[in-house]
């Protein structure tokens, strides 16, 4: 029977609750596959391996890092789910700006931590990572076809086209022209656009889109209203890595 | 079937909504509704959100004619049987405008001409479509893609607004049913119902007049004779590449399709759902090639496909001038600027002219 895993670093557990929240496929799932761990939802776990792991959250301690690494070998294939796994999370949304030694103290102050900590990193920073799935929480539906396709050996399809695609086709109305500050246009669709939907702009918490370009976005972001600091900072809140650094004005490279 | 103006008839505008619900009888009706500052077509339940005067839906009615979405077929892995519970219904679509119509008809040409999608052929046999005039706003520039008026006959009925009256042009034998079915509504036309038709045709025209209208004279040559211009960088350089000008387009048709298996491995669902030539996946083979690798590259390619792609297809334009993609955009790029920054540089001195066409803009 194929062994799927369930293991969460550094996070909220949102994703893997959201997991659990797929009633249907996991009711469809029992009995032809194992769920030989997922500590979130059962009291007898089995770490030993596994065909599938998933691995929610980012990684901040050792802990996390062995964890992760031991999974890794026991695994055949690894999927990050939610942002934290994927780009860092927004725990990891100023690691450009501070050193660990000032977030510690922020968050701590001189409290000694018996363990070793550092910046918020995805888990492609320290193992192979197979799939990403990113999200916060995840795509319920994403989670399923993502299982229906691994386990028959296909690869799932995930192209990384912007949130506006979903949103045009819901029929939702622009909120970048009606002057709302709104990530769609930079971030990696399959949500299904239900922010825009309600009337909020997207937060980007799917990460970028292929060759997203940010010039345009935050001068669309500076023309209705925002500073040019609000602005990047805004892009940065799900972004994780995939942001640090950001520079403005290199775009149309190849592929841009 | 030919355009009659002889077997026209008037409807007087106290039967309209008498017209609506007689329609709403017949066939599920589908009718631009309000959506908050928006119009939206959507099926009716009550004739009474029906918006009679709006400008432009966000989606065209294509949707109703080839959903955003679609499962092709499924089939097992099995035996390899195809099957497909797809099923076309009876619809009526109200109050369509000249330029969707028109788009509809590029549609049939691109579904119908060569290979006819069965599928597509089914949804259009049971779709009636009735047409309603409009007056342009700003974004419109359907008077340059010739396509203001309604003319050939892919539609069924034609509502066009004479004051007191709308004066009924007939596109088909589903439109003459139609009329016939409801006759008691209308009555027939009289020497002054074509002068009031007339003079509704030139007060769309005149309604243009001080409008920004691109030149298409010979526009595929112009296309394909600017292929090198710097225009196309100075514009894409604010795309966003968000796919939104396709995806609001009458016109546009490109779809990608997957295979979805289930659990168990048995039945695999083939889903095609529509795409953009915006995305850079969409030019993406295997291996890691990009067909068209910058912005710059994809964001022609949408006009050189409308301009000069269509004509070679499918003898006509691929754009009707609805204006969808210029006032859907989130950058605010607008063809109709575009058009016209080609067209200077291609009939201006080359120096000056990307040098006036570039002044007063930030980028």
């Amino acid at each position: 029977m194929v062994r799927i895993g369930i293991m969460g670093l550094t996070g909220c557990s949102g994703c893997q609750c959201e997991i659990l929240n797929c009633e249907d496929a996991i009711g469809k799932l029992i009995g032809k596959v194992e769920f030989a761990y997922f500590p979130l939802a059962q009291d007898v776990n089995d770490f030993s391996e596994f065909d599938i792991l998933f691995v929610e959250g980012s990684v901040s301690t050792n802990l996390d890092r062995e964890k992760l690494i031991e999974g890794r070998k026991r695994s055949k294939l690894l999927v990050a789910v939610g942002t934290c796994a994927c780009y860092g999370g927004v725990q990891s949304q100023r690691n450009d700006e501070a050193s660990l030694d000032e977030m510690l103290k922020a968050v701590y102050g001189d409290t000694k931590l018996d363990l070793e900590v550092f910046k918020p990193m995805p888990l492609s920073d320290v193992v192979d990572v197979d799939y990403e799935l990113p999200g916060c929480p995840l795509d319920k539906r994403q989670f399923v076809y993502t299982v229906a396709s691994l386990l028959n050996g296909v690869e799932p399809f995930f192209p990384k086209i912007p949130v506006c695609h979903e949103c045009k086709l819901s029929e939702t109305d622009c909120l970048l022209l009606k002057g709302i500050p709104c990530q769609g246009p930079v971030s990696f669709s399959g949500c299904g656009a239900p922010c825009t939907a309600s009337g909020v702009g997207c937060q980007g918490c799917r990460g970028n889109c292929d060759f997203p370009n940010f010039d345009e976005i935050l001068s669309i972001y500076q023309d209705i209203g925002l500073s040019f600091d609000d602005s990047v900072k805004f892009l940065k809140v799900f972004r994780g890595k995939t942001i640090s650094g950001l520079k403005v004005g290199s775009s149309n490279e190849k592929g841009a | 079937m030919e355009f009659h103006i002889e077997r026209a008839k008037v409807l007087p505008k106290s039967n309209l909504w008498s017209f609506l619900e007689g329609l709403k009888k017949i066939s599920p009706l589908i009718a631009p509704v309000k959506r908050g500052n928006k119009t939206v077509f959507s099926e009716v339940n009550d004739i009474s959100d029906i918006i009679i005067n709006y400008t432009r839906t966000i989606l065209p009615p294509k949707k109703f004619l080839v959903p955003y979405r679609r499962v092709r077929f499924t089939y097992s892995t099995d035996n390899l049987s195809f099957s497909s519970n797809f099923k076309a219904r009876d619809q009526i679509i109200f109050g369509i405008h000249s330029c969707d119509l028109h788009g509809i008809s590029i549609l049939d040409s691109v579904y119908l001409k060569e290979n006819p999608d069965p599928r597509y052929l089914e949804v259009r046999k049971k779709t009636v479509l009735i047409g309603i005039s409009c007056m342009p706003d700003d974004y419109c520039f359907c008077l340059s893609t010739g396509t203001a008026f309604p003319d050939g006959a892919n539609w069924d009925l034609f509502l066009t607004d004479i004051g007191a009256d709308y004066f009924v042009s007939i596109g088909s034998p589903k439109g003459d049913e139609l009329i016939i079915e409801l006759k008691r509504l209308f009555r027939d036309i009289e020497r002054e119902d074509l002068e009031l038709y007339k003079r509704s045709t030139r007060k769309k025209k005149e309604a243009f007049k001080n409008k920004k209208l691109p030149d298409l004279e010979r526009i595929s040559q112009l296309i394909e004779l600017e292929y090198e211009s710097p225009v196309w960088d100075e514009e894409a350089k604010r795309c966003l590449s968000c796919g939104t000008c396709t995806n609001v387009c009458p016109t546009c048709f490109c779809y990608t399709s997957i295979d979805v298996p289930d659990f168990e491995g048995k039945t695999v669902k083939r889903v095609e759902f529509t795409t953009s030539c915006q995305y850079p996946y969409y030019s993406l083979v295997a291996g890691g090639h990009y067909f068209k690798p910058t912005r710059t590259a994809r964001f022609r390619h949408r006009y050189y496909h409308k301009f000069v792609g269509y004509p070679y297809q499918i003898e006509k334009l691929g754009c009707v001038g609805c204006g969808r993609c210029s006032a859907e955009c989130p950058a605010k790029i607008s063809m109709v600027e575009t058009l016209i920054r080609l067209r200077g540089t291609d009939e201006k001195e080359p120096g000056k002219a990307a040098e006036q066409t570039s002044a007063g803009r930030s980028l």
